[in-house]
């Protein structure tokens, strides 16, 4: 992941800059791109532009679509409008505080209890409409203004605006984390980060409806970018940390143990709760590494032996220590942990060592960090790394599954029999048809898979919630995996659309931790099952190539399927399924 | 100070408004590059490279290059400098 840019009026001016040259350039064959249209009650335009850069600057070519101010509902409510003719995938919902002051203030006192309500019930009836053709809608929680009319008592009453400018966020983040497949862009956050008095600029606002001091259009959109960039799927999966002076204060190698600055002082506490912070990324699914300058011996001295330790050995799921480059060390890490470069993010307290990694491995993220460990968590954020779009119980125990497939593939590495030792796991896999408790961790393993992917569509939970309910024409297959190793979860989706008498494969993904056991064909099995079930005669599959799914490029051909003509860099695949035999699995049982 | 501070101005104009034209003597309607959009950018990178803040009353009234020179010098200097 790309760390974000800072808001400043610099940053803000070269965004504006790069969208110049931007807008003007075409989508590149194969070079991914969006669609994406904003509906505003404050000024859209340089918010527009400052996003086409920052989604640019993250290799993402994005078309706009930006309705003209204050014609939401029209916008929303007309089918043949502009905004829905443009066909978007996702549509920004880009609203502001100073509207809702506007309409709260005419409110009569005994209507404003329910006001928020209301006022969410017209978001939701804009989003309708655009949710119903597969959009997914972003919608923006409202900072809060700085008026508190009633002193402390604003948080009390529902007559003020503070308080139900409060109740209005509340209420749409719960209704949000309802609605599948639907975004959440927290200005609200933001803007607390930056404080109130410097967020607004209050004579823009009246001026020209700016919701906002320009510089913190870079903020809103450096968020907007990641928030995209992470629902199509790129998110950072493993947070590498240099040793010390990044966990601790002090070089093991020349200060010994004793000598660590760990704990008991100031700067040892901001230390120790550094770790902290990276101890609960690791529990929400983040992988940790550690890369050192050192000897490995002194690397692990401390998480050993010194009692101010909140991270442990095990909490890291690569430890290199050594005295290579860190370039090397991070491409050994992100290889051993079979996760992209671009997943990695690089925290280092040597401007020198950030410098050299960032020139040698441009996808990497390289946030700057100040010297002060009390301000590592706090530059931290605010860079758009840490995004998600989930959390479920499966993520806690990630580096436990990673440990557990590591096993796997040390006995795999050692084992003179392949297929024994396959037969030896008993594994055991379930087939299911999607359904609801499933559906966020289905939605999860589409937008993070990028080598075992046919098709790499990122289909959405709204699609997954599609094909669900419409099981006479779709086939949504889950799989759920275990073996003597342990529980691996849902590991597998494969979903077919069926017309007539063809079953078309719309996506097919396998996690990656559970490769080369053959599951690939077990759950091809299954799909066929089904297929002769349902009357199928013939099943398609596509292999869309991408820069990352090289891995798949045979399975088709393997599997038995005929190559198909078809245009472009697509490859299309067939077969009759009275010709299908059967393909030879590894698994004990399937359910 | 005061030497410095109109090329410091016009290097703020010409960055923002992402133009080489003339400047000076002309309404800001007229520059090359110039839109409402801009004239807020203007105003807010005006404050940020001087540190100062544009009243809401000025927003309209700044309507040529020099406008904004009296303006900065103003808040710069208060009113007796000169």
């Amino acid at each position: 992941m790309k760390a974000s840019l800072d808001p400043t009026q610099e940053n803000y001016l070269k965004l504006l800059e790069i969208a110049e040259t931007v807008g003007e350039t075409r989508s590149q064959e194969g070079s991914p791109s969006i669609r994406l249209a904003i509906l505003s009650d404050n000024a859209p335009q340089r918010l527009a532009r400052v996003l086409l850069a920052s989604l640019h600057l993250r290799g993402c070519h994005a078309s706009l679509y930006e309705a003209g101010i204050d014609t939401s509902a029209q916008e929303a409510l007309d089918q043949a409008s502009g905004a829905h003719g443009f066909e978007p995938e996702y549509l920004l919902l880009n609203t502001c505080s100073q509207v809702y002051r506007e309409r709260f203030y005419k409110a009569p006192h005994p209507a404003r209890a329910a006001f928020a309500q209301l006022y969410l019930d017209e978001m939701l009836h804009l989003a309708r409409p655009f949710q119903a053709r597969g959009t997914r809608v972003i919608f923006s929680t409202l900072a809060p203004l700085e008026e508190r009319l009633f002193g402390n008592y604003s948080a009390l009453t529902e007559v003020s605006l503070y308080r139900s400018l409060l109740d209005y966020n509340r209420l749409l983040c719960d209704k949000v984390r309802s609605m599948p497949g639907s975004l959440l862009n927290d200005v609200m956050a933001i803007a607390m980060r930056e404080g109130l008095v410097h967020w607004y600029d209050h004579k823009l606002w009246f001026s020209a409806r700016y919701l906002c001091a320009p510089k913190y259009l870079v903020s809103l959109a450096e968020n907007l970018a990641a928030l995209i960039q992470t629902a199509r799927g790129q998110m950072t999966k493993c947070v590498v940390v240099d040793l010390d002076n990044v966990l601790w204060g002090g070089r093991v190698a020349d200060d010994g143990i004793s000598g660590l600055d760990l704990g008991d002082t100031p700067t040892g506490k901001a230390f120790q709760c550094f770790q902290q912070q990276l101890k609960e990324l690791r529990d929400r699914g983040v992988l940790l590494a550690a890369c050192s300058k050192n000897d490995m011996e002194d690397a692990l001295a401390p998480f050993r032996q010194h009692p101010g330790m909140v991270l442990k050995e095990e909490d890291f799921s690569a430890i290199e220590a050594n005295w290579e480059d860190k370039a090397s060390n991070l491409r050994r890490i992100a290889a051993d942990l079979n996760v992209g470069l671009d997943s990695l993010i690089f925290v280092d307290d040597s401007p020198f060592e950030r410098a050299q990694v960032a020139a040698s491995i441009p996808d990497i993220g390289v946030p700057d960090i100040p010297a002060d460990p009390s301000l590592f968590l706090s530059s931290l954020e605010g860079k758009g790394l840490f995004e998600t779009l989930w959390h479920s119980e499966d993520d806690r125990t990630k580096a436990e599954q990673l440990r557990a497939s590591r096993a796997h593939a040390q006995e795999l590495s050692q084992a003179a029999d392949l297929p024994g030792f396959l037969k030896g796991l008993r594994m055991k896999l379930q087939c299911r048809q999607f359904d609801e408790t499933h559906l966020p961790r289905i939605a999860q393993l589409l937008a993070k898979t990028n080598q075992f992917n046919l098709r790499t569509q990122r289909l959405s939970e709204v699609d997954c919630a599609r094909f669900m309910k419409e099981q006479g024409r779709y086939l949504p297959l889950y799989f759920k995996l275990e073996d003597r190793l342990g529980d691996h979860g849902l590991v597998s989706v494969l979903c077919a659309e069926l017309q007539a008498d063809t079953a078309f494969i719309l996506e097919f993904v396998l996690s990656c931790r559970v490769f080369k056991r053959g599951l690939e064909h077990a759950a091809l099995n299954c799909l066929v099952e089904h297929c002769r079930r349902r009357g199928v005669k013939t099943i398609v599959g596509e292999y869309r190539p991408t820069e990352k799914n090289g891995l798949v490029a045979n399975l088709y051909q393997e599997c038995g399927f005929q190559r198909s003509p078809a245009r472009g860099p697509v490859q299309r695949w067939e077969l009759e399924v009275v010709k299908f035999k059967t393909l030879e699995t590894f698994v004990s049982e399937i359910e | 100070m005061e030497n410095e501070l109109e090329p410091r101005l016009r290097t703020v104009f010409r960055r923002v408004l992402r133009s080489r034209g003339t400047l000076d003597a002309l309404p800001l309607e007229e520059m090359e590059g110039w839109d409402s959009l801009a004239h807020i950018d203007l105003i807010s990178a005006v404050e940020e490279e001087f540190s100062i803040s544009v009243n809401i009353q000025d927003v309209q009234k700044l309507k040529t290059f020099d406008d904004f020179a009296s303006l900065v010098k103003n808040r710069l200097g208060g009113p007796g400098a000169a």
